[in-house]
């Protein structure tokens, strides 16, 4: 990666380096500057095959770096963001670590949906697209069954199609997803029935664009917003870590317009009327009942995290009826437990752990 | 100077945390209250309200220059959407089929070797007894020439006393 553009008021910036408060105003100024002018790294850059497409869905494969014969991992990331998330960079990618540790992993791109897609529901997109994609996984593994993560959304999805459609599933995990969105924190606020009216918000037959989310996550923590421009700013003296920070601001900056029926749905069903815990939720007449999951499970909810509080996804945990399901509770954040440094040195091990027993039918240690 | 200038550093250091912990605070009122809130909503719904009837007045202004329009396109790739899925679902059932065969090959070609092997086992039994039903035929041919023998030698015993 090229490093940015030369700062053409930086030498106005050292006159007020004498004064503590100016020069945090100063640094957050020259943030903004790299934020603009530096160039965004490449991301999703594991070598990988597509060995499935459906509609703007894409399966890729990233092959094992030896053959143990593990089980296929399915890893599914949001609907509103850009898959290349779980391997944002080579040495902290999700996938990449996955397929080093041995297991055949896949990962559920869902793409860019356009106007054509626009009524594709939760139903098409979990019973159709997903529950595809984890038959076919399964397929080019030659295995009958595949271990499920879901990231976020994803993990609101991976639950429901847990509770739908077990045959196919070794076990699952989520990482961050909320399933009781009346503990969902500002988010839900922003979007009560008193506030939005799904109906005129999500028109039939429209997307709903990049533009009118960004600033809805941005309003999540307004000051973060402001204040990590000073962290840019830090970062810029060191290449790689400006790199880093520059690829997790490239998805940040890169949401995915979503389809209005889906967003319509989730949105009413989820946040307006917490229907998913309260086992209200139809998908082509299948009601999604969490008390029906038997699947082993391993639920990861991060304490830090205020897009998806840890207390929206923990009571997936509490209704499961896995005999074998196990918690975690990182002191991380939202994204930094797959991106940052937490996700090589804890998490990815954890889940290599996980997956490796539920491949062998161990049953879950006993609890201290 | 060089005494105060320090002072004055963390005076605006101090000033700094105070205006970003009071900007913290004035974000969280404003996002919470109420007024905001339905603001923000009228704002969601008026965005999405405009760009639906732009996208609709588009759509009629181009139908009626008799050029096809968005609405168009988004049928036919709509159309195209549909047949892939139908599709991939015949792909699903062809392959469940094909996993099928492949199985029942496997049953048959186990069921082959193992009727060869059954073949090869009764062959090997035949052989054993061929072989046994060998031994006591040449077990019984010296049995039958003996007594002969004895027989020509009495004779011969007789013959040379006459």
């Amino acid at each position: 990666m090229s490093t940015p553009l030369v700062d053409p008021f930086a030498p106005f910036g050292a006159l007020l380096s004498g004064f503590e408060g100016l020069y945090e105003l100063e640094r957050i100024r020259r943030g903004m500057f790299v934020h603009a002018t530096a160039p965004r790294p490449d991301v999703g850059v594991t070598p990988h095959v597509i060995v499935h497409e459906q509609d703007k869905l894409k399966l890729r494969y990233y092959a094992p770096k030896r053959d143990e014969g593990l089980p296929p991992v399915v890893l599914v990331p949001s609907l509103i963001n850009r898959a290349y998330i779980l391997d944002l960079e080579a040495d902290r990618s999700m996938v990449a670590s996955l397929a080093g540790m041995n297991h055949p992993v896949y990962l559920v791109d869902w793409g860019e949906p356009g106007p054509e897609d626009a009524d594709e529901d939760v139903a098409y997109v979990v019973l159709e697209l997903l529950d595809r994609a984890v038959r076919r996984a399964c397929r080019h593994a030659r295995a009958p069954k595949a271990a499920v993560f879901g990231y976020c959304m994803g993990g609101t999805l991976v639950a429901m199609y847990a509770a739908l459609r077990p045959e196919r599933l070794l076990g699952f995990t989520t990482l961050n997803a909320p399933v009781h969105f009346a503990e969902a924190g500002r988010f839900r606020e922003f979007v009560s029935p008193d506030v939005v009216n799904v109906d005129e918000v999500f028109p039939a037959g429209t997307l709903v664009p990049t533009w009118l989310m960004k600033p809805v996550f941005q309003m999540l923590d307004p000051m973060g917003s402001f204040t990590k421009y000073a962290a840019i700013e830090e970062a810029a003296a060191d290449p790689k870590k400006l790199s880093r920070t520059m690829a997790r601001e490239r998805w940040l900056e890169e949401h995915v317009p979503c389809a209005s029926a889906f967003c319509r749905e989730f949105v009413r069903h989820a946040y307006q009327e917490d229907a998913l815990i309260a086992g209200r939720w139809s998908l082509n007449g299948e009601t999604v009942r969490l008390e029906d999951i038997r699947s082993p499970a391993l639920i990861v909810v991060c304490k830090r995290d205020f897009i998806a509080p840890s207390r929206s996804g923990l009571p997936l945990f509490e209704r499961i009826q896995s005999a074998d399901k196990e918690l975690v509770e990182p002191d991380a954040g939202h994204i930094g437990v797959v991106v940052g440094a937490t996700g090589p040195r804890y998490f990815f091990p954890l889940l290599d752990r996980w997956l490796r027993r539920i491949a062998k039918g161990e049953p879950q240690a006993p609890k201290e | 100077m060089s005494d105060t200038s320090p002072d004055l550093s963390k005076l605006s250091g101090e000033l700094y945390r105070q205006w970003e912990k009071g900007m913290a605070q004035w974000w969280d009122q404003v996002l919470e209250s109420p007024a905001f809130l339905s603001g923000m909503g009228q704002s969601l719904s008026g965005q999405a309200q405009a760009r639906a009837n732009y996208e609709q007045a588009v759509d009629q202004t181009l139908e009626q220059l008799h050029i096809p329009s968005r609405k168009d396109f988004i049928r036919l790739t709509r159309v195209a959407t549909m047949l892939e899925d139908k599709l991939l679902s015949l792909e699903d059932k062809l392959l469940a089929v094909s996993d099928q065969l492949a199985a029942q090959e496997r049953e048959t070609l186990l069921a082959r070797v193992d009727a060869a092997e059954a073949r090869i086992e009764a062959r090997e039994q035949l052989a054993a007894l061929q072989a046994r039903l060998d031994a006591l035929e040449g077990k019984a041919a010296p049995a039958a020439t003996e007594p002969a023998e004895q027989k020509g030698r009495a004779r011969r015993g007789k013959e040379e006393s006459a």
